[in-house]
């Protein structure tokens, strides 16, 4: 329906990729449940809200601090939940022996999940800064 | 690890609600960047004022807390009146805490403000951490001052949705160098129980 509504709007161009979807990708990897797949699962649910927010913010570049940067300006609560996203997602893809507190997969995914729940609709509702 | 640095002083302390209020020592800003060390890391230094009482909590096994509730427990880190300062094992480099004056008093001001965002609220409280968090890859260099309270993800994030617009109003009372840090050198962040539901 929605892939309808865009072909009639858009002369037929492909509808642009939603990243929801790699939230959905998360919340399936994760059912796994091991380290591996949790880790991964952080990962895709923090780019599930990174690239709504720098698409909303028109950051232009991957700069992950200028994306969080961007979003605490225009929403704090939404820009510092972005950033614990980042954190987990950083700790997840590239450190392989976090400290203790920082090493509890399952945990570390739950929070994650909830964090791009509550911050992906935040995200969502941004208003682009004025251009120039 | 443990190391004393100069520089911090903790000029005033309200055992009944934990509010620690520092002060830079040096008079000269030109020799505050030397006092004080930077380290770049990747991640996970973990700085934290005071010393770990707080084993028990359950995110806490290598992050320092310092519980609010208990003054007495941790006041005895203090060496003649200077902060000591904890890493995690997981650091790289010795040294970190604050590279400058105002970088520690935009703490000290975010801490005042979390533990009285707790209390009027009413919100459960088990510590606070301060962590600096760097990756400098993705252009991320900043500290992480953590509140650990005791609830449940929702009510949790809802109290953080509250800090943060306490923390904008925080910010245009500070000094300019102090403001612009905690504009975009810390991140304020909320840690719920795992356990809660």
């Amino acid at each position: 329906m929605l892939g309808e509504v865009w072909r009639s709007i858009s002369n037929g161009a492909p509808m642009p990729f939603d990243p929801k979807e790699f939230f959905a990708v998360a919340q399936h990897v994760a059912e796994a449940a091991t380290d591996a797949t949790l880790r991964s699962a952080i990962n895709r649910a923090y780019y599930s809200v990174f690239l709504v927010a720098r698409d909303r913010l028109r950051v232009d570049g991957t700069s992950h601090g200028s994306v969080i940067t961007a979003t605490r300006e225009a929403h704090r609560a939404a820009g510092e939940q972005l950033g614990e996203l980042f954190r987990l997602r950083v700790i997840a893809d590239y450190n392989l022996d976090p400290v203790a507190s920082d090493n509890n997969w399952p945990q570390n995914w739950k929070r994650a999940e909830a964090l791009a729940k509550r911050v992906r609709p935040s995200v969502e509702a941004l208003v682009p800064p004025p251009r120039g | 690890m443990s190391e004393t640095y100069e520089g911090l002083e903790e000029v005033a302390t309200e055992p009944a609600d934990g509010t620690r209020l520092f002060t830079d020592t040096s008079t000269s800003a030109g020799t505050a960047d030397q006092r004080y060390h930077y380290v770049g890391l990747v991640l996970g230094i973990v700085a934290t004022v005071g010393t770990l009482s707080g084993a028990d909590h359950p995110f806490s096994s290598s992050v320092a807390t310092i519980p609010l509730t208990d003054y007495s427990s941790y006041s005895g880190a203090f060496n003649d009146g200077y902060v000591d300062v904890q890493q995690s094992s997981h650091s790289v480099d010795d040294g970190i805490a604050y590279r400058s004056a105002a970088e520690a008093s935009a703490v000290a001001a975010v801490r005042e403000l979390l533990e009285s965002q707790a209390r009027m609220r009413g919100v459960p409280t088990e510590g606070i951490s301060v962590r600096r968090f760097a990756d400098h890859e993705h252009e991320v260099d900043e500290i992480v001052v953590t509140q650990f309270v005791g609830l449940g993800p929702e009510a949790a994030l809802d109290y953080w949705d509250s800090v943060a617009v306490a923390i904008d109003g925080l910010i245009p009372a500070l000094a300019g160098e102090q403001a612009d840090i905690a504009r975009r050198g810390l991140a304020v962040n909320i840690e719920w129980r795992p356990d809660a539901v």
